[in-house]
């Protein structure tokens, strides 16, 4: 599987996947027009990895702020990872938000509530 | 030629203690231009991060439901999907009053689905939220009706509400205002 990695507009995030490392990244502000033609695309490929994952994979969120329809994707990508995570693999969620960001940090909490793989919810200085 | 007094006006946008105000038409790009001249206006008025980031919360979902539900509005009202968007402070509480155009078809349900929020606590609030999102991420739509949860739930406020005529019996005018105390 290649590389993905999408350059952040104002309103879409930054996307970082490496899949060889079983590193992928989401951050800045998601707020697309159409979540759904810009998330598809990306939980496909999510789920062409979770057919031959490495061991330890980490999804990574970064954030300022999103819109809810981009929370409904974020949830789908998650769930997507939590099957691999079922699978006896080694995965984490790493939920990064500004430590003044209380709002970001219950985001992460909600996700937390609705979901059964590791999740860490950390703060830390962002731009 | 002689123009209208742009003190009285400078004036009269004090006196309703508006913050900034935008009315014309809108595209997502604008949405995010808005959002980011909030961000900096807040930030000057020393606004606190936690208040700053539920008015940002809720002008996303605000005017963003503005841009993909409303209407175009008729001629006289100008063209394209207009809307009207204020943000302002009085009395130690933010407000922000966004509206649209509808159809008057819409008037409604519109104003059930709002009546039906307003109705219940922070928890219900919450937990239905949480319900919704889950159902959401079942579908490849996503969540639909998040939004009005979210504003809301990011408020702490009940939803304040109008629909008024507009030229004829087709469509309306839908504005709504969302309070965020300081």
């Amino acid at each position: 599987m290649e590389n993905i990695e999408i350059q952040p507009t104002a309103t879409t995030p930054r996307i970082s996947f490496r899949p060889l490392e079983g590193y992928f990244e989401i951050s800045g502000k998601s707020l697309p027009e159409n979540s759904y033609d810009f998330f598809q695309p990306l939980l496909e490929y999510v789920e062409a990895y979770a057919e031959k994952p490495v061991d330890a994979t980490k999804l990574v969120f970064k954030l300022q702020y999103f819109n809810t329809s981009s929370t409904s994707h974020f949830l789908r990508m998650i769930k997507k990872f939590e099957k691999i995570h079922s699978a006896g693999k080694n995965v984490e969620v790493h939920w990064f938000y500004d430590e003044e960001d209380e709002d970001m940090k219950e985001a992460g909490e909600d996700f937390k509530v609705l979901l059964k793989l590791p999740i860490l919810i950390k703060g830390i200085k962002m731009d | 030629m002689i123009i209208s007094s742009a003190l009285d006006q400078y004036k009269s946008m004090g006196n309703h203690q508006l913050i900034f105000g935008y009315r014309g038409s809108l595209s997502n790009d604008l949405v995010s231009a808005l959002i980011q001249m909030a961000d900096s206006k807040l930030k000057e008025l020393e606004t606190p991060f936690r208040k700053k980031k539920a008015i940002i919360n809720i002008l996303i979902e605000g005017l963003q439901n503005s841009l993909f539900h409303s209407i175009e509005g008729q001629k006289t009202f100008g063209n394209g999907h207009n809307c009207l968007f204020l943000l302002g402070k009085r009395e130690g509480e933010y407000f922000i009053r966004i509206g649209n155009f509808i159809e008057s078809s819409k008037k409604e349900v519109l104003s059930a689905k709002i009546d039906k929020l307003n109705s219940m606590d922070a928890e219900q609030i919450q937990q239905m939220y949480l319900d919704v999102l889950d159902l959401g991420a079942l579908s490849d739509k996503g969540g639909a009706g998040l939004g009005f949860l979210r504003i809301i739930r990011d408020s702490g406020n009940k939803i304040a509400y109008s629909f008024e005529p507009a030229d004829d019996n087709q469509q309306m005018f839908y504005s709504m205002e969302i309070l965020v105390s300081d």
